[in-house]
């Protein structure tokens, strides 16, 4: 890997003209993004920046339990924003949420290191954390879709999950509908990934080995396991999440619950 | 009069929403009504007094607060929910049909209970919601309102039920045909010597009935056979009630 380009700051300050030309259309024509634009670029910067120190100092150390521990904060930060896009009964979303993401990621995980890339020491936070990172992105966004698309139709189908119970329905036979649309509704995203990568985009990963100067050839190789990884994480995730969510709408007596619906 | 449904002492609150943003009322305060076996009651009274509430306190779609409710001599919370609800069937007003075709209705229930599906029966069901020219295999989109009523009404048959109740279910069908339909059901009814619930607001239907309970503030306001009950009503909420159905 050789012919690396190192960014500075002026770089960065020169990327940010175009935030700012953003912004200015944007109070020209009062479309009242400048806020918005203003925390997100701030953010952008303060969280690259921190996540930039904090793994120089995790490959610094090199722990097994630090990189552990970064993977567990990332499934918890997962969890907590992927159940708040859910809304209502926070409480037991963000078990859920977590739960799922859990379980998703972290099997992909196990197999993406322990057979597929094997790497020495197995922790290897060069690999594990962005590879981890990705695949707990993509459980977030399935188990948050997910729930939150079951959350709707079953607010909006209430009178029909209760017309199903009335008719002697469990309430898992009630909820079937409306679990396999929102699992559906929820994994079109990594369709559709999966569908047109490498023609409308070059993904992450591929472009930064190839940024790095690795061999094109040798990163596809790569972005095919992950998109392989990214699509088993989502759908086991957003399994998970959907079922155990559509669980909480019911009470063990096979009633509608009040209060979430 | 041997009890069917007796319901004692009821409160109930409904909530909906949750939270600070939920809503509460109160439904009912110290209900007690008790239907014989057999019996065909009419259950009136103004919105919100509790008439669907009540029917799906029977089947257990939801729980009382206080008090308690029983069927056949029985706590309906000692009872195994999915049985006691195939036991008590509710058609609700609004029509919802499950499946591809009129036959997965007919044995929703059935299927839903494990017993699998036994054909034999399904379209004498459909006669007698007055429906013989709608085939088994006609599927649900291409019925109208009318028609998607009456599959509830034999879904709900099919699984021959103790206790029916109808809540306004016939009120999207055109008269005749409502007509037409609970003649059949009653006879059926008598026949099987099914309990009769029926919420409904139509004099015709009332008067067929055996007695009516009129509910109000959390209670029942009176009670009596539809002939006292429509002629001469005691209490105002009632009264009302009458001036309200010309």
């Amino acid at each position: 890997m050789e012919g690396f380009v190192d960014l500075t700051l002026p770089d960065v300050a020169i990327a940010l003209v175009f935030v700012v030309i953003v912004a200015v259309v944007s109070a020209l024509n009062r479309l009242f993004l400048e806020k918005t634009l203003l925390v997100g670029t701030v953010r952008t910067f303060v969280q690259l920046i921190a996540v930039g120190y904090l793994l120089k100092w995790i490959f610094g150390l090199d722990r097994w339990y630090l990189v552990l521990l970064a993977i567990a904060a990332m499934v918890a930060v997962a969890g907590w924003h992927g159940a708040r896009r859910v809304g209502r009964g926070v409480g037991r979303t963000v078990i859920i949420a977590t739960a799922a993401v859990l379980l998703g990621s972290v099997l992909v995980i196990m197999i993406l290191f322990g057979v597929i890339v094997r790497v020495e020491p197995w922790y290897n936070p060069r690999y594990l954390i962005p590879l981890a990172g990705m695949i707990i992105n993509a459980s977030m966004n399935g188990a948050s879709l997910g729930m939150a698309t079951f959350a709707t139709s079953a607010r909006e189908h209430a009178e029909r999950l209760e017309a199903a119970l009335a008719a002697g329905a469990t309430s898992r036979l009630a909820a079937r509908p409306y679990v396999r649309h929102a699992v559906k509704m929820a994994l079109i995203p990594t369709i559709n990934m999966m569908m047109t990568v490498g023609i409308v985009q070059i993904p992450g990963a591929m472009t930064g080995m190839i940024l790095a100067g690795g061999a094109p050839t040798a990163a596809v190789l790569y972005q095919i396991v992950i998109v392989y990884m990214i699509a088993a994480a989502a759908a086991a995730s957003t399994i998970a999440a959907v079922i155990w969510y559509s669980r909480a709408f019911f009470t063990p007596a096979h009633q509608l619950r009040a209060g979430l619906v | 009069m041997e009890p069917m449904v007796q319901c004692e002492d009821v409160y109930k609150t409904l909530r909906t929403g949750d939270g600070a943003k939920g809503h509460a009322s109160q439904v009912f305060a110290g209900l007690n009504v008790v239907v014989g076996r057999a019996e065909r009651l009419g259950i009136v009274g103004p919105s919100g007094c509790g008439k669907t509430t009540l029917l799906k306190l029977i089947n257990r779609l939801l729980d009382v607060d206080a008090g308690r409710v029983l069927v056949d001599r029985e706590d309906v919370r000692d009872r195994e929910v999915l049985s006691l609800r195939r036991g008590a069937q509710l058609v609700p007003q609004k029509p919802f049909l499950f499946g591809e075709t009129v036959r997965d209705n007919l044995l929703f229930g059935l299927q839903a209970a494990g017993n699998g599906g036994g054909e034999e029966g399904l379209s004498a069901l459909l006669e007698e919601v007055a429906l013989p020219d709608v085939g088994l295999d006609r599927p649900v989109a291409a019925l109208s309102v009318g028609e998607q009523q009456r599959v509830c009404l034999a879904r709900a048959l099919a699984l021959r039920p103790q206790i029916l109740m109808l809540d306004e279910t016939t009120a999207s069908l055109e008269p005749p045909t409502a007509r037409a339909v609970l003649e059949r059901l009653y006879r059926r009814v008598e026949e099987d010597g099914m309990t009769l619930l029926h919420v409904t607001h139509e004099i015709p239907k009332l008067r067929a009935l055996d007695r009516i309970v009129v509910l109000a503030a959390g209670g029942v306001a009176e009670e009596g056979t539809p002939r006292r009950i429509l002629e001469r009503p005691q209490v105002e909420v009632t009264r009302e009630f009458v001036r309200g159905l010309d």
